[in-house]
């Protein structure tokens, strides 16, 4: 579990920011825009006639060039050398949104535990797609938005194959397992946790923890379906105990009963079209099917034990969220050439 | 700090000694437009019998030419000029370091590395943002770990670029 995209404001009063080791990339009429090549690019923002100079970006990126796990210590090393170069004592600065989340290797397909995943009380919905595979969803409400999606499909897509080496020697990532992404972006932190919050207090192992449960917390508000257990006889599974399956499954999650919006259903069709006694014997087998399933209390798609067996092993550290490198130096780690 | 991110950072450049001068350097290998193609080594300024100026080991004198770009061409009116100091104790395999420039809010490292001691070629490689104490170790010891694959040899070094 970690910090991931981040963007914080540091006011630079008197003292002027040094630019030199920015590449300017555009100019607006109030507003400077520059990126530093780190891994990968960060983002930086100059308003000089507001004395303010703005970091976007995700740092695992930035100083590791994957997001997979990235521990406090990298962050400090990573912030240390741009508050160096920039002459800026970023710990300062003001955070404006971030994001905190964590890959989680699951047993089944990603896209089914998206499927699986549908909505938060409150907070809009919002799925993606690539082609006909479900890629991602998002829960948004005007503070937070709570991101899952299919991390192995990015891992595989965007990463070059020496970081995918690296993350499977450090991480033990496997290309043929499962693996979800489930981050929560903060988008007004001074409105969630009320209050300014300031890139040292982020950083600080009290606050790192707030976080991991604050992450453990939201995913179990997510409504998730898979909560039906499956008729053990496969003629059981008509296509008429199918449609019942789904709706079962929906029913905690939009708080309705299957047999009363079926019996409404046939209601309101014509006597003319189906008599009381056509009513009578369909009600029937729909009842007769219904009984063929149950459901169980939680989802099997429900992945909150694994997150907090991995809350839980992180807390026992004495310095969380600083991975075990395995006996490894980083600085061993020679992939060019 | 992490491998990838110093490796992003470093910009290696391999000087040989023009044949006929005393301590004229032209670049033959490396990115160009990074420092002059012709430089200057060696101790011209007068040294002091101090504590800091006993660490001096070397200099670096150039200027681009007129038609020349270069990295630091827009600083000192084009004018490098970097002191050259014996390099960590714990790294006596290279032959020092030095920094540009902190007259400009520059602090870019150069560690220079030569297996002839600089008398006919040198290897200068630069750390962007680097020249800081907190950073040197890192770049020091990620040097080393390219030196154990051979990356710094003559051979290995035109592998590397």
């Amino acid at each position: 579990m970690n910090l991931d995209y981040i963007e914080v404001t540091q006011f630079t009063g008197k003292d002027k920011p040094n630019l030199e080791y920015l590449q300017r990339e555009a100019f607006y009429p109030n507003a400077e825009r520059y990126s530093f090549q780190g891994c990968k690019k960060i983002e930086i923002w100059n308003f000089p006639e507001r004395n303010q100079l703005s970091i976007k970006g995700s740092f695992p990126y930035f100083l590791n060039g994957h997001n997979y796990n990235s521990s406090t210590e990298d962050w400090k090393e990573g912030i240390d050398y741009l508050s160096s170069c920039l002459n800026l004592n970023l710990y300062l600065g003001l955070i404006e949104a971030f994001e905190f989340g964590t890959i989680q290797e699951i047993s089944f397909p990603e896209n089914a535990f998206l499927r699986n995943h549908v909505k938060i009380q409150g907070m809009e919905a919002r799925s993606y797609q690539k082609g006909n595979v479900l890629t991602g969803k998002e829960f948004l409400s005007p503070s937070l938005k709570v991101k899952l999606y299919d991390s192995n499909r990015n891992i595989k897509q965007k990463l070059e194959k020496p970081i995918q080496e690296e993350i499977t020697r450090l991480w033990g990532w496997d290309r043929e397992k499962h693996y979800i992404k489930l981050e929560n972006h903060y988008k007004k932190p001074e409105v969630h946790f009320r209050g300014n919050l300031y890139l040292h207090e982020i950083l600080s192992p009290e606050f790192q923890i707030t976080l991991q449960w604050e992450l453990y917390k939201t995913y179990q508000k997510i409504m998730k379906t898979g909560n039906v257990i499956l008729p053990e006889k496969k003629a059981d599974i008509n296509a008429g105990t199918i449609p019942l399956i789904i709706l079962k499954e929906l029913e905690s999650v939009y708080n309705f009963n299957t047999e009363e919006l079926l019996r409404a259903k046939l209601k309101e069709i014509s006597e003319e079209l189906l008599s009381p006694a056509d009513r009578k014997a369909r009600l029937k087998i729909l009842r007769e099917n219904l009984k063929k399933i149950s459901t169980s209390g939680r989802s099997e798609f429900d992945i909150s034990e694994l997150l907090k067996a991995k809350i839980q092993q992180q807390d026992n550290t004495d310095t969380p969220f600083i991975y075990e490198k395995k006996g490894e130096e980083i600085l061993t780690q020679i992939s060019k050439i | 700090m992490n491998y990838r991110f110093i490796e992003n950072l470093h910009i290696p450049l391999k000087y040989e000694k023009k044949e006929g001068t005393k301590g004229s350097f032209l670049q033959v290998d490396g990115e160009k437009g990074i420092l002059p193609e012709r430089i200057s080594w060696g101790m011209y300024a007068k040294c002091k019998a101090s504590n800091r100026d006993s660490h001096k080991v070397s200099e670096i004198n150039a200027q681009y030419k007129k038609m020349e770009s270069g990295a630091y061409k827009g600083i000192n009116g084009g004018k490098i000029h970097t002191s050259i100091w014996k390099p960590l104790p714990n790294y006596p395999e290279f032959y020092g370091y030095g920094i540009i420039d902190e007259r400009h809010n520059l602090f870019d490292l150069l560690i220079i590395y030569s297996e002839n001691v600089c008398t006919s070629s040198m290897e200068i490689h630069i750390f962007k943002g680097m020249g800081k104490p907190d950073f040197l170790e890192n770049a020091f010891s990620f040097l080393r770990n390219l030196s154990k694959k051979e990356a710094l040899s003559i051979q290995g070094f035109n592998g590397y670029l």
